[in-house]
């Protein structure tokens, strides 16, 4: 800051190294245009990189949305078809209903802070295991189709 | 005015516009992250809520069609939503989701007259067989819970999209 301008606001430039000391002039001045530079700031870019933050997660969403709906859909026909008679096979549909909504998959525990899935999803994982043993039972060819 | 004090005076609106750009440059800078990672969040969303009906039609075709064995008698129409299914993009480009809306439509047809045929097949009534309303509902109750987010690690009482943005 300019030498000319010391005497009212203090140096923030001591040549000691010691702690620089802003007089409450200056502050109130920094303040005062910083708020309002800063609310400036967030209304003037509104929407900006919404879009691109869409675009970038949905393919993401898509596929969760994917292997979550085939898992179900493979209980589903197992429970129509042997549901009646296996009482775990029906729970485990049920179950399944619950575990796997879109609220317990889009958790943040499964994501890093800029909501990219960290590995394998464990509660999708979980599923894939319970479903290929079933599959094991009724259709097994099935079995080697579902990942780990 | 003496030139001495015009000068301090010119410095002190340069102070004030530096100041007025570094907050324009946070605020700026803050919003944006805030806004790529709310649009992330409802991408998620959106495009899970999207596939998960096409992933349970693919789920209930795979056992069908082991099911089925060699009397294939679902095998045409099997393969037919298949090929269907197998040229579905997952990006959300404006060709992809018009082909995507095009498409989807058509599995559904074509998945509902497999369910009918089953029934026939199977010779019961409507209220014992599996319908498209029925796989629906499953598909609703699974994808319709949230509204644009990624939800918190068990919270009761999540506040919606819209209140984090107020509070924000």
């Amino acid at each position: 800051m300019s030498n000319s301008l010391d005497d009212v606001w203090g140096s923030d430039s001591d040549d000691d190294g010691s702690v620089v000391q802003e007089s409450p002039d200056f502050k109130k001045l920094r303040d005062i245009h910083f708020k309002r530079g800063y609310v400036d700031g967030i209304s003037g870019s509104k929407e900006a990189k919404l879009q691109e933050g869409f675009d970038t997660a949905f393919p993401l969403g898509s596929r969760l949305g994917m292997e979550v709906g085939r898992l179900i859909g493979i209980l589903q026909f197992l429970d129509f078809k042997y549901g009646k008679d296996d009482e775990e096979l029906h729970g485990d549909f049920q179950l399944a209903q619950k575990e796997l909504k879109i609220d317990r998959v889009l958790i943040k525990s499964m994501f890093d802070s800029d909501l990219n899935l960290m590995g394998e999803h464990q509660v999708i994982s979980k599923w894939r295991r319970i479903v290929k043993v079933h599959c094991n039972k009724y259709a097994a060819s099935i079995s080697s189709t579902i990942g780990n | 005015m003496a030139e001495s004090e015009l000068t301090g005076l010119d410095k002190l609106l340069d102070l004030e516009e530096e100041f007025y750009n570094q907050g324009f440059e946070q605020g700026s800078a803050e919003n944006v992250k805030h806004n790529y990672i709310e649009g992330k969040q409802y991408g998620l969303q959106v495009g899970f809520q999207r596939y998960l009906l096409l992933g349970q039609i693919t789920g209930l075709l795979d056992v069908l069609e082991v099911l089925d064995g060699d009397k294939k008698v679902f095998a045409k129409k099997i393969e037919s939503v298949r090929s269907l299914l197998s040229g579905v993009k997952m990006d959300n480009d404006v060709a992809s989701v018009a082909d995507y809306e095009n498409r989807f439509t058509r599995i559904k047809n074509k998945f509902r007259t497999i369910l009918l045929l089953l029934q026939k097949q199977l010779k019961t009534g409507p209220e014992d067989t599996l319908s498209l309303t029925e796989v629906e509902r499953v598909s609703l109750s699974i994808a319709d819970e949230i509204k644009g987010r990624v939800e918190e690690d068990n919270v009761g009482t999540a506040e919606s999209l819209q209140d984090q943005v107020q509070n924000w």
